[in-house]
């Protein structure tokens, strides 16, 4: 059973390009998001397990959108995890994901299933340390 | 009418006396041969009432007496007869006598009462005269006659006292003359016509009157006429030194508002922000008019050690071919050519000199063409430095007005002010100048990295792919090919991400100062403590400006400094961002010759806010900058680069 994957980012190209790479990775995108409001709904009515949250959303922050998702976590049947994906390199970013509740964070450059699982098991094991 | 302060001649009573007894006489003749019993002696009652009232006791009595014996002598007959006569006809004796005595005091009463109130207007008319005067020397004549009037005397003077020194030498030679001419009789009589005129024992004037005045006069003059005229002519002159000082109030009041008004057209020409040449005309201008059209001019010390004439209206300098000459001091230290403006410029304070008379000195021909004879210098000093100076140099003898120095001071304030403002305005301009070329630099060398960088390596991708799908390749040499490609689209995200950083931090907008500093100081080369305390964030222009300091300086730090630490402090207060760097190194750091520092400056500048360095060699670098956080829309746009996605 595939991986269940909503994505969300303010870029169509990117969400397009992602979507056609992970699903030929074995990853089930099951819907994109342009914006917060629409990634909360499809969150509800999509139930994904991994949502891919792109750091800058316009003018939206993705790392609200992430607390948000986190803030709510009991409010779902599921779990669902929240991966911040970012042009930027990790380096760029360090600071902000440290203070951040979601401590995954992939690379746009290097996104892909594997690099996904990883980060998922990373924060597994950061989060039971 | 009849009762006077001063009684006729005692001649011209006798007179009236006889006159009076004689028609008396006549009048009662014809009555007495009708009454040959009783004569009406009552007659003779008038003539000696009359006389007792004018010319007093004496003569009054005498008067009684005389009418008794006329008629004793007329009526009482025959005169044998007297002894042994009426009882009757002695009583007119002892009433005529009682009739003087009572009427002669009661007119002596009321001659007192007259000369009271004639004395009482004598002191309001002098007192008119004293005090409703600015000249009292010119009123005193007028005084004098009023007293000669008053007291019916030959002749009265007041002489005003020059000097209370100089007066004791004097009056006794006015006086020896007149003592040496006089017999010994006379001796106390001269003595007594000059009446000094003291007020709290100053002499204020001597009131002189001729020889031979009655002693009653004198002693009138003496007691009723000197004390109030004394006391009056001290009231006169307080008030003519009050009325004096008020005039001279007025004169500085009116001066001082010339020159307030003359400050006010400099000041707001000033404000104006006109051309600074415009205030120097006008400062000379109206320096030269409050000190009496004086010549004025204003003169800038070079750094060169040139002296140049900024403004002028001494005809002399005018008309001189060069308005620029080199100030020369001599090794034994003494200014070449002895004027004020040298001085000024050797000891940065005013100077003056009073009298060129005594110097000599090639300075002095140049002078003497000129026709000075007196100058006034005062420095310009422009924040903290000698600029130049104004000086005042006068044509005549007498030296300048002492409080010249105080007045023109005011002037080179506002030219100080005027030379600041234009500095300023000169500076600002550079400085927007220098951001405006800073920007420009910044997208010329954004357009070089991507032409050089990005866009060259994704031809040359480009290419490869191209190649790939034409040519027949088995799938090992396709699978090289998009790996070839995929290395290189790495290498043009790692250098996009390099140019991206360079123009504008992500992190500094998603998460503000504090992670933005963090990521700089974990790159740094140089060990940095950081302490960031913000309880806000600022307005983003403020972040960036503070991120680009902390940024240059780390940079700095690590090219120049040899510092083995820097602390980086950063504290927002309500309305102010502080941020405090130090570093342990070499210190030296110059800003005019670096121009990051500048750069730095400029923008902190925009934002309203200061930048101080401090880098004492030896002793490391320290950076204090402080931006105001409240101010509204920051002072000038920087125009900077969007943050990237």
């Amino acid at each position: 059973m595939g991986m269940r994957c909503l994505i969300v980012d303010d870029s169509a190209a990117f969400l397009a390009a992602a979507e056609r790479a992970l699903t030929g990775q074995g990853i089930t995108v099951v819907g994109v998001a342009h914006d917060s409001a629409q990634a909360i709904d499809h969150i509800d009515a999509l139930r994904p397990d991994v949502v891919l949250v792109d750091v800058y959303l316009g003018a939206e922050s993705g790392f609200d959108l992430a607390e948000r998702i986190e803030a709510t976590r009991r409010d779902r049947s599921w779990a669902v995890s929240v991966i911040l994906i970012s042009s930027h390199s990790r380096d760029e970013l360090v600071d902000l994901l440290h203070e951040s509740s979601a401590m995954a964070f992939v690379d746009k450059a290097e996104l892909s299933a594997r690099t996904i699982h990883d980060a998922l098991s990373s924060t597994r094991h950061g989060s039971t340390a | 009418m009849l009762v006077r302060p001063t009684p006729p001649s005692a001649w011209l009573g006798i007179a009236v006396a006889l006159l009076f007894i004689t028609m008396e006489s006549l009048l009662t003749l014809p009555l007495h041969r009708i009454t040959r019993e009783s004569t009406p002696s009552v007659i003779y009652l008038l003539g000696v009432v009359l006389v007792s009232i004018v010319w007093g006791l004496w003569l009054g009595v005498a008067t009684a007496l005389a009418s008794v014996v006329a008629f004793v002598y007329l009526f009482v007959t025959p005169i044998s007869n007297l002894a042994d006569s009426d009882v009757r006809d002695v009583t007119p004796l002892v009433v005529f006598v009682s009739v003087a005595v009572v009427v002669s005091a009661l007119a002596n009463q009321s001659r007192r009462r007259a000369a009271q109130a004639q004395e009482s207007d004598l002191t309001a008319d002098m007192a008119r005269l004293l005090l409703d005067t600015d000249d009292i020397a010119a009123a005193l004549p007028a005084v004098s006659r009023k007293i000669t009037q008053a007291l019916d005397l030959p002749a009265a003077a007041i002489e005003p006292e020059v000097s209370a020194s100089g007066a004791e030498d004097r009056r006794p030679d006015r006086t020896v003359p007149d003592e040496i001419a006089a017999d010994g009789s006379a001796r106390e009589g001269a003595r007594r016509t000059a009446f000094p005129l003291r007020h709290d024992g100053t002499v204020l004037g001597t009131l002189r009157v001729p020889d031979g005045v009655p002693d009653r006069q004198v002693l009138r003059l003496e007691q009723r006429v000197v004390p109030p005229l004394a006391s009056l002519l001290h009231a006169a002159r307080e008030r003519a030194a009050m009325v004096n000082a008020l005039a001279l109030n007025g004169e500085e009041l009116r001066a001082r508002a010339a020159q307030q008004a003359a400050l006010r057209r400099v000041a707001t020409l000033v404000a104006r922000a006109v051309n600074p040449a415009e205030v120097f005309h006008a400062v000379t201008t109206e320096v030269s008019r409050l000190l009496d059209d004086r010549h004025t001019t204003l003169l800038h010390f070079e750094p060169d050690e040139t002296v140049t004439i900024v403004a002028t209206n001494q005809p002399g300098l005018l008309a001189l071919p060069h308005s620029r000459w080199r100030a020369v001091t001599r090794d034994d230290g003494l200014v070449e050519n002895g004027s004020v403006a040298e001085l000024v410029r050797r000891t940065g304070h005013a100077a003056r000199t009073d009298s060129y008379a005594d110097l000599t000195g090639p300075g002095n021909a140049c002078r003497l063409a000129l026709g000075i004879q007196s100058a006034v210098a005062v420095p310009i000093v422009v924040e903290n430095r000698l600029w130049g100076t104004v000086t005042v140099t006068s044509a005549e003898a007498e030296p300048l007005p002492q409080d010249a120095e105080k007045r023109i001071t005011d002037f080179t304030d506002l030219a100080a002010t005027a030379i600041a403002n234009a500095d300023s305005r000169a500076q600002l301009i550079a400085s927007r100048a220098r951001i405006a070329t800073a920007a420009d630099e910044a997208r010329q060398r954004i357009e070089r990295d991507l032409h050089d960088g990005a866009q060259q390596h994704l031809i040359a991708i480009s290419l490869n792919l191209r190649a790939a799908e034409e040519a027949d390749l088995s799938r090992e040499q396709l699978r090289a090919h998009m790996a070839q490609a995929a290395t290189s689209l790495s290498a043009v995200m790692a250098d996009l991400r390099e140019l991206a950083r360079g123009i504008h931090p992500a992190i500094l907008g998603a998460g503000g100062l504090a992670p933005a500093l963090k990521a700089l100081a974990r790159r740094s080369a140089i060990p940095v403590g950081l302490r960031v305390d913000t309880d806000h964030r600022p307005p983003t222009p403020v972040e960036i400006a503070a991120y680009y300091v902390v940024s240059e300086s780390l940079t700095n730090a690590a090219k120049h400094s040899q510092a083995s630490a820097v602390d980086v402090d950063v504290t927002t207060e309500p309305d102010m961002l502080k941020l405090a760097i130090h570093d342990d190194g070499v210190g030296g750091a110059d800003p005019s010759r670096g121009s990051g520092l500048t750069g730095l400056q400029d923008r902190v500048e925009a934002l309203g806010g200061h930048l101080a360095i401090s880098s004492p060699p030896g002793a490391g670098t320290s950076l204090v900058v402080t931006i105001p956080t409240r101010t509204g829309k920051p002072a000038a746009d920087l125009g900077h680069v969007p943050a990237p996605r």
